[in-house]
């Protein structure tokens, strides 16, 4: 009889790792802080963020200066540039201008892009810069008049759905990062030592050598076992960090649920994505861990590898501009929009899994070559 | 039969030598003793038995095939018993058969036969269902020698099974090997305990410092060495090899 070694010991592992309803909350509540707190935090970084760019489009280049000077004095914030009609789209995408304020003959339209806007609040100022301009255009004394003459100040988003979801993602990618990165640093160790280096000080670990199974097979059907924990606190990290932001960001909140109400599945494929990649990191790390003899070297390595790829996964990547932006290497945004566009191209897919895949089986014969070496 | 020739281990960590120069043959049918003192370095030899460490050198032959670490054909054949040994505590009997004897790809059939018949002659049978770390010290070393025993191994390698052991499971499992044996099992025993030698062990084999210095039947070892008794034997034997050794240490430093 031939038996399939590997869900052999997951099964068993399976049991191994029961948990009373305790441990459960513990286990999770790790996240779950750890998640509603950041995206706490982030909702009042994003308030923090001060310097605007717009431009005022007029009609002749001499209310252009005059009106320039005026708002530059009253909106220390903001950078602004004025010049005459032109392509609004094309000077709006040129050096990330917040919005662009088109005083036309009956109306004075604030024109803005919100994938590209650096802050609710550069759209505030932008409306407030407009009643402002009225007044500068038309005289003081006109002030109330013009209010009531220019009763509608449109308000344009030119940014597709598509474009809103980047920018959410972009936004959400640094705290997710964050959150999942934090939280398989904690779990990763735990696991490292209790799955196989425990077991070696328990003193349980030679009776499972001993069994004509090779020992990558044992360490495989471990780990993978091992991982739902990440798994679990995954899902509650982004849950957490969704329920979060219905609190703290409405705005993006609202986004996400229209976006996510037309078309659901981007919402199942950002946690495949992001949990499989976190859960592959940190098997890779558990396997290598668990050829320490010893708890101790085993967590102090987990925990020095896991904080290794935190610090990468949050390094900056510059995109070039006028202004300095920058995204965290680990963003998943533009899988995410292949997948939500039904533009899928496994051929660019298939390798990266491949590749982690690989690694993840380096990974195993490495850690059952160091542990045969620890036996010598 | 199992041919051990100049084996040699050194663990890299601390250089310490374990193991200088082990010789010995084991028969099949037979209840080989393996005697030293303490640090003589026969847990070492018989881990390296078990597979579950690699030799620095020599080699060890189960019917004329050298043994190496990733053998599962040998491993397959081999049960391997020590005090240091545990097996998961949370896991009841029932739960520990279901998983090894699935390791060693028994049927389910063969795990239930092999398994009632073990746990009935240890006493298990009604704690079956109970979690293994509730036992006694007794009961869990009946259980982990069940367990080691369900795949019907050819060869039984017990590190000092009875130590620590009250007289009444000591005698149960010393009765129980002289069952394997005439079943015509190979069993190998590390102890130090001389009388347990004299009453069960058809051959033995000392090592000292690392060193096998006899291999031979009980009743060769202190014809061999002029004295009356296996434990005059076994002294004499070993102030020979010791203060030899000192001797040698000595001038080798010098």
């Amino acid at each position: 009889m031939r038996r399939r070694h590997v869900p052999h010991v997951m099964a068993s592992e399976w049991k191994k790792t029961r948990k009373t309803p305790v441990q459960l909350v513990m286990m999770l509540l790790v996240p779950l802080l750890s998640a509603l707190f950041l995206v706490w935090a982030m909702s009042y970084v994003k308030d923090f963020t001060t310097s605007y760019q717009a431009a005022v489009l007029l009609e002749t280049p001499a209310q252009c200066e005059e009106t320039e000077e005026l708002l530059s004095s009253v909106y220390p914030d903001f950078s602004f540039r004025t010049g005459t009609k032109e392509d609004v789209e094309k000077i709006l995408y040129s050096g990330y201008t917040d919005c662009v304020i088109v005083v036309e003959e009956e109306t004075i339209r604030i024109v803005y892009d919100s994938s590209v806007l650096s802050s609710s609040q550069a759209l505030k100022d932008a409306a407030d810069c407009a009643a402002d301009l009225s007044v500068l255009l038309e005289g003081r004394e006109m002030y109330e008049e013009l209010q009531s003459f220019y009763p509608e100040k449109e308000v344009v988003d030119l940014s597709t759905d598509f474009e809103k979801l980047n920018t959410y993602l972009d936004q959400l990618s640094g705290v997710v990062g964050m959150i999942v990165f934090l939280m398989m640093a904690s779990n990763a160790m735990t696991i490292a030592v209790r799955s196989i280096t425990g077991e070696k000080e328990r003193q349980t670990f030679d009776t499972l050598v001993l069994c004509p199974v090779p020992l990558r097979k044992i360490l495989l059907g471990k780990s993978l076992v091992l991982l739902q924990e990440v798994f679990a606190s995954g899902i509650v990290g982004i849950g957490a960090a969704i329920a979060g932001m219905a609190i703290w960001n409405r705005r993006d909140f609202t986004t996400v649920c229209r976006i996510a109400g037309r078309d659901i599945a981007w919402l199942p494929a950002l946690l495949i994505i992001i949990l499989t990649a976190t859960c592959l990191i940190t098997a890779i790390f558990i396997v290598i861990g668990s050829a320490f003899a010893e708890a101790k070297k085993a967590s102090l390595f987990s925990s020095a590898g896991m904080v290794l790829v935190s610090v990468s996964a949050m390094l900056p990547t510059f995109i070039e501009s006028d202004g300095v932006r920058y995204i965290p290497i680990a963003n998943f945004t533009p899988t995410i929009k292949a997948i939500c566009r039904n533009d899928v191209r496994f051929d660019t897919l298939l390798p990266a899994l491949g590749a982690a895949v690989v690694v993840f089986g380096i990974a195993i014969i490495l850690a059952s070559r160091l542990w045969e070496r620890n036996c010598e | 039969m199992i041919e051990i020739k100049n084996l040699k281990k050194t663990f890299r960590k601390n250089k310490v030598e374990a193991v200088r120069d082990v010789s010995l043959t084991i028969n099949d049918g037979e209840i080989f003793a393996l005697l030293g003192p303490n640090g003589a370095g026969k847990t070492t030899t018989m881990r390296m038995l078990s597979t579950l460490l690699s030799p620095t050198s020599g080699t060890i032959c189960f019917d004329g095939r050298e043994l190496d670490m990733e053998d599962v054909a040998v491993r397959r054949r081999i049960a391997f018993l020590t005090n240091e040994i545990r097996l998961d505590g949370q896991f009841t009997p029932d739960e520990l058969a279901a998983y090894y004897g699935g390791l060693y790809e028994m049927t389910p059939e063969a795990i239930k036969e092999n398994r009632d018949k073990l746990f009935d002659y240890f006493g298990i049978t009604e704690f079956r269902g109970r979690r293994y770390d509730t036992f006694s010290t007794g009961m869990k070393q009946k259980t982990s020698l069940a367990i080691c025993l369900l795949h019907d191994p050819d060869t039984i390698i017990f590190d000092e099974p009875t130590n620590g052991l009250d007289i009444l499971t000591q005698h149960l499992i010393e009765s129980y090997l002289l069952k394997l044996k005439e079943e015509g099992k190979c069993i190998i025993l590390s102890t130090h305990i001389l009388d347990l030698v004299s009453r069960m062990a058809d051959r033995v084999g000392i090592i000292v410092d690392g060193r096998s210095v006899f291999c031979g039947t009980v009743p060769e070892l202190p014809e061999s060495q002029g004295v009356a008794t296996v434990e005059e034997a076994f002294i004499k034997l070993y102030k020979e090899n010791h203060e030899e050794k000192a001797i040698l240490d000595k001038k080798e430093r010098r």
